[in-house]
């Protein structure tokens, strides 16, 4: 392995975990999200030579991670569209305070959501970006994150199927 | 917890849900990685491969250390996740949907470059740095580098990037010796792995005034057009220019969500002063640059 190859295998190992979360929570298929990581880092390896500001690596990195679930979404999305996918790549960690019931409904409905929702979803409140980063990794105008973002929470928010006031859930008996 | 009430807010049940699943990407997705890099060609960067795979190898390693430091510095503490099989999908491109750019906004502020010897037009409160220059013989101009010049969107929307630098050519240079330093990153356009770009009118004419007395002339310049929505660092495409006036090369890039109107108009702005530029460096000769 020569040193470019080995210097990109640091890289590898170092973001390959954060590409793979946020692959995973936009893609919700453990071996899907593993292609579109893969895919991505060989296209980082290939375009590598054509980045112009070192500085801009992780956001580049981001943004090829997010393309590569779009296409990976959308070349099964025809034969997937009717199919639920069931959880394989548990055990997970679980947080407990998530009930079973809004664990359904918000798988349930963010399946329902387009990649370029679910992206903005997974980078805002999983990956933690502000909302310009989001522009930049998704490659869209803020007001455009801005809008997703506000559809698909609303979208996620109604899952959770009940009333939520003052902070207060109130289920249906 | 099933059927009981919960006093927290949504966006932290939504929060805590996304949390949930794996974080570490598989052994064997790193191997399958790592085992593809021999057989995965890197871009070349243009017509001047062998004094440019110099410099892309050690941009290459600059960007590994840097890029090592800041994950180093800025990785989160993920937890382990299970293991499990990968695909090899083939590295080919990946288009994404072209962004609906944004308009670019009115040139209305003017830009006199203290090191470079030009001036250009861009939206009042984008963010300037002036380039430190001289230009160092022999080395390559990256945009973001401390020797150009550099106007970017304002911070919160780092979408669009204008970059210029300008260095004296010894006698007889041409064009084509002055892009085989200026220009390391042109390469031919590949619109097969890129949605579709306007095509550049020929010629582009850059504004020349080659003193203040003189009358304002109009030369050529060069564009070429690289990168593409999918894999451009600014996910936009790249305008590459350079232009010799007045004994002095310019290149300029210009990238981002900028179409090919945009682009045009930006150029637009840009009037040449070469007398204005101080006393620096200068270009290797002809013959050294080959």
């Amino acid at each position: 392995m020569g040193g470019d190859e080995r210097a990109f295998a640091d890289l590898v190992d170092l973001d390959g975990d954060r590409c793979y979360a946020i692959a995973y929570r936009i893609l919700r298929d453990g071996e899907r999200a593993q292609d579109a990581v893969q895919q991505a880092f060989l296209l980082a390896w290939r375009e590598l030579p054509r980045l112009r500001d070192p500085e801009r690596f992780e956001v580049w990195l981001h943004r090829l991670v997010v393309n590569a679930c779009y296409e990976e979404f959308r070349r099964y999305r025809r034969w997937s569209a009717n199919v639920r996918t069931l959880p394989v790549d548990g055990p997970a960690a679980r947080d407990e305070t998530v009930s079973i019931d809004d664990r359904d409904a918000l798988e349930r409905a963010f399946r329902t959501l387009s990649p370029e929702h679910r992206a903005v979803v997974v980078l805002h409140h999983h990956a933690g970006l502000p909302l310009a980063s989001i522009a930049e990794v998704a490659g869209v105008p803020l007001g455009t994150v801005k809008s997703r973002l506000h559809y698909a929470t609303r979208i996620l928010r109604d899952a959770l199927a009940t009333d939520w006031v003052e902070g207060r859930k109130v289920r249906p008996a | 917890m099933t059927g009981t009430n919960a006093t927290r807010d949504p966006d932290s049940v939504l929060a805590a849900w996304l949390d949930e699943g794996p974080t570490d990407l598989p052994d064997v997705t790193r191997r399958a990685i790592l085992t593809a890099l021999p057989t995965t060609s890197q871009a070349r960067r243009g017509l001047f491969a062998p004094w440019r795979s110099t410099h892309m190898n050690m941009f290459a390693r600059g960007a590994a250390v840097l890029v090592v430091a800041v994950v180093a510095i800025g990785a989160l503490a993920l937890v382990a996740g299970p293991r499990g099989d990968v695909g090899a999908p083939s590295p080919s491109p990946v288009p994404s949907t072209p962004a609906s750019a944004p308009p670019l906004p009115a040139l209305d502020a003017t830009f006199v470059s203290p090191s470079h010897g030009y001036q250009v037009g861009y939206p009042t409160g984008w963010t300037v740095t002036k380039g430190i220059g001289p230009w160092p013989p022999g080395t390559a101009r990256y945009p973001a580098n401390s020797v150009s010049d550099a106007i970017v969107t304002p911070s919160g929307a780092y979408r669009m990037r204008f970059s210029g630098a300008s260095i004296a050519l010894p006698r007889g240079m041409t064009m084509d010796g002055f892009r085989a330093f200026a220009s390391p990153l042109s390469s031919p356009f590949n619109p097969d792995a890129c949605a579709p770009v306007a095509p550049l009118p020929v010629p582009v004419m850059i504004d020349y005034q080659a003193n203040p007395g003189k009358s304002p002339q109009q030369v050529e310049a060069v564009v070429s057009i690289n990168g593409c929505l999918a894999l451009a660092e600014l996910g936009g495409y790249i305008y590459d220019v350079e232009v010799i006036a007045g004994g002095r090369g310019y290149t300029f890039t210009l990238d981002g969500q900028l179409t090919t109107a945009d682009a045009l108009a930006w150029l637009a702005t840009i009037k040449l002063e070469p007398a204005s530029a101080p006393a620096g460096s200068s270009a290797p000769s002809p013959s050294a640059s080959k």
